[in-house]
């Protein structure tokens, strides 16, 4: 069996344990039946392990970690966002609930990872910095934290709007409230220390420190909006369901920095990807 | 002062301000801006819109960053930022070590001991900040009030810097072939200098000795590093070798090496009457074994725009192979191909009415010089914005107050951020006491 196989067929086996997952978490949650909700978690770490697995066979097959091709990007997205959501879970366990939004993000992102076929690539120099890892690493678990922040925005104007008996089984209104603006300042934090951690590495490679391609710009301005956000919660009692619309807005410009830019003509990053 | 001070800190006049620096950044994004775009994809644009071509050369759209209005707008909101900041620095002061702690909120009063108290409240991770008119003031995380200042401090520090480096920076982009000395004073084959800046010149004069890269098997540059040896005026040399992410200092200038490199073809063309022409193309290394690197080139005394490809092995078969084919096409000023010769070291063909010869191949590479005081305030206003943030949100400050009350202790709990997370802790040390209402 060749490597691209093995790679390809454990990640499918990885996808395949969080779609189980996936769907054992909704009904646990949904049906209240907690133990169906426990095992999601056990079907989680499989599918964790197995995915781990695949990463690290192709790191030692591509030598360099998983950051090069637009599969190696989504898979590792995934990975993180799956990660990140169960390191915040242990510290704040209210967040459980938000796995009915992760669990099928990670799924849905590994998924679009495979469609586009796994290639080895080889490290130019110019991405050997020690700074590219850190500021590729950052942006990762800040999408992780903005993600858990949207499900909580999500449930927000879902409590809100609809009466479905699930719903009722998460916290009290004022505290997903809190969660939502919570995580997006835990986001806001990362995306910053990733936009420095960017800004280093194109000192040293390039000798400036900003060029305003593109994907700096638009990282730049997702970091404003969400400074925004966070602004009007903290100084102007933004709260609510206001204040779920506007971090969905600003979680889709983020989405927009992270995914669509970088593959524009203009952009630097673009490198990343011929 | 006052009313000027109110009046650039009012919502108005902030929005505004956000605003244009933002409009910059869409004008920037609109026009193609020439330090991130090539000549020739400019000249297209110019092409396609003649009527803002004006516009663009008046208002400096096609260099925003670099222009004197972007400049002033920078400054005002710096202006603004500094007053701002000076205010947080109080507001946090004053938050950390006020006098005035009187609180309109009802305490609960707690009976036990004060030592019983404090000591619960310790355990909490609560520090005495001080003892004010007989309260106790506890606060945990009391550096979390120097967060909203810090992040002040920080875009102060971030935009002094940039203002700095727009006014003083100096670039300067030099292509350099093998042997080739660069005096200091000759013009760069690009620069780019602050509004206030001079002309960049050399420290001392630069040879560039030897381009050193290699090829992974895909295709992809795998390294690249110049040898070059710096002269100084008394004839003093000292050898030094850039490379991608490995940067020289040198009297206070950062070399760096650019990911442009490259053969120089050194071509000899001499036309039915005799006359000799020579020139040197620089083409760009190319991408891929089995596809050119192009260059485009108007050649002195030569009525025809010359174009140029060339594969790094004739044989297509390596990227790193001493054999490079060189194609040199001559076209019309309809850009329509006149005629084309393919050469390899030491042949010579026929080029329209030249006879073209292929006389010596070198190799060139880019190399970057920077001189920019300020990059260091970018960095470490950036970190500081970081703990800011960090300090606001990981380390939300709350406080007790405790002061002594005919029946025990009255307790009051101040939180200031994500009450609800943080609300256990009062609850803990009031469940750990007999305690009743404060009304």
């Amino acid at each position: 069996m060749n490597n691209f196989a093995v790679y390809t067929g454990l990640l499918w086996l990885a996808v395949l344990m969080y779609i189980i997952a996936g769907i054992l978490n909704a009904y646990g949650i949904i049906f209240r039946k907690e133990n169906v909700e426990r095992n999601s978690y056990r079907t989680v770490y499989a599918g964790l392990l197995i995915h781990s697995i695949g990463i690290g066979f192709w790191w030692t097959i591509t030598g360099h970690g998983p950051y090069i091709t637009r599969n190696e990007v989504l898979v590792s997205d995934a990975w993180i966002m799956i990660s990140v959501f169960l390191v915040f879970k242990r510290y704040f366990p209210v967040i459980s609930r938000a796995s009915i939004i992760i669990i099928p993000a990670t799924f849905l992102a590994m998924a679009l990872g495979i469609f586009f076929a796994p290639e080895i690539r080889t490290l130019t120099p110019i991405f050997t910095s020690i700074w590219l890892i850190f500021h590729i690493s950052f942006f990762k678990i800040a999408l992780g934290s903005l993600l858990i922040a949207l499900a909580f925005s999500i449930f927000y104007i879902l409590k809100t709007r609809t009466k479905s008996k699930w719903l009722q089984s998460l916290p009290e209104l004022k505290i997903i409230d809190l969660y939502a603006y919570r995580f997006s300042g835990f986001g806001f934090i990362f995306w910053a220390v990733a936009v420095l951690a960017g800004s280093i590495w194109a000192h040293q490679s390039w000798g400036r420190y900003w060029g305003w391609d593109p994907v700096e710009t638009w990282a730049l301005i997702a970091w404003v909006f969400w400074g925004f956000y966070l602004h009007m919660r903290r100084f102007f009692n933004w709260s609510g369901e206001k204040a779920a619309y506007l971090l969905i807005a600003c979680f889709t410009i983020s989405l927009i920095a992270l995914f669509y830019t970088s593959h524009l003509e203009t952009a630097i990053h673009l490198e990343y990807f011929k | 002062m006052n009313k000027f001070k109110s009046f650039l800190l009012s919502r108005k006049p902030v929005i505004t301000q956000i605003s244009l620096i933002l409009s910059v950044v869409l004008l920037g994004y609109s026009f193609p801006q020439r330090f991130s775009t090539s000549q020739a994809v400019i000249d297209k644009w110019r092409g396609a819109n003649p009527a803002l071509v004006p516009w663009v050369e008046k208002l400096g759209l096609d260099h925003v960053y670099t222009t004197p209005w972007f400049a002033v707008i920078l400054s005002i909101f710096l202006l603004t930022l500094i007053i701002s900041t000076s205010d947080q620095i109080k507001k946090s002061f004053h938050l950390t070590f006020k006098k005035d702690i009187f609180t309109q909120k009802e305490g609960t009063i707690i009976h036990t001991s004060e030592e019983a108290l404090v000591s619960a409240i310790r355990k909490k991770g609560y520090i005495n900040i001080g003892t004010y008119e007989a309260a106790k003031r506890f606060v945990k995380h009391p550096w979390g009030y120097c967060g909203n200042m810090l992040l002040h401090l920080g875009l102060v520090a971030i935009i002094a810097s940039s203002l700095v480096l727009l006014l003083t920076q100096k670039r300067g982009l030099l292509h350099l072939v093998e042997e080739e000395v660069q005096e200091p004073g000759k013009p760069w084959t690009v620069e780019e200098n602050g509004l206030l800046a001079d002309r960049f010149v050399l420290p001392d004069a630069i040879r560039l000795d030897k381009v050193n890269y290699e090829f992974w098997d895909s295709d992809d540059l795998k390294s690249l590093s110049s040898d070059i040896t710096i002269i100084d005026p008394q004839g003093n040399s000292r050898q030094y070798k850039p490379g991608i992410n490995k940067i020289i200092t040198y009297k206070g200038t950062r070399i760096y090496q650019s990911n442009t490199l490259g053969h120089a073809f050194f071509v000899e063309l001499i036309d039915k009457e005799g006359a000799e022409a020579s020139t040197i193309l620089l083409i760009e290394h190319p991408r891929r074994r089995d596809k050119p690197g192009h260059g485009s080139f108007n050649v002195d005394d030569l009525p025809y725009p010359i174009k140029a490809n060339y594969f790094a092995d004739a044989d297509k078969k390596m990227m790193t192979g001493g054999n490079p084919l060189l194609n040199i096409m001559i076209t019309d000023d309809k850009n329509k191909l006149v005629n084309e010769v393919s050469l390899k070291l030491g042949e010579s063909g026929e080029l329209g009415p030249y006879t073209a010869r292929l006389v010596y191949i070198s190799r060139w590479s880019g190399l970057i010089f920077v001189q920019d005081p300020g990059m260091s305030g970018v960095f470490f206003g950036f970190s500081i914005i970081i703990i800011g943030v960090m300090l606001s949100y990981f380390t939300p400050p709350r406080e007790f107050l405790i002061r002594k009350e005919r029946e025990g202790y009255s307790l009051v709990w101040i939180p200031t951020k994500f009450e609800k997370f943080y609300e256990e802790e009062f609850k803990e040390i009031c469940s750990s006491f007999a305690w009743s209402d404060g009304k």
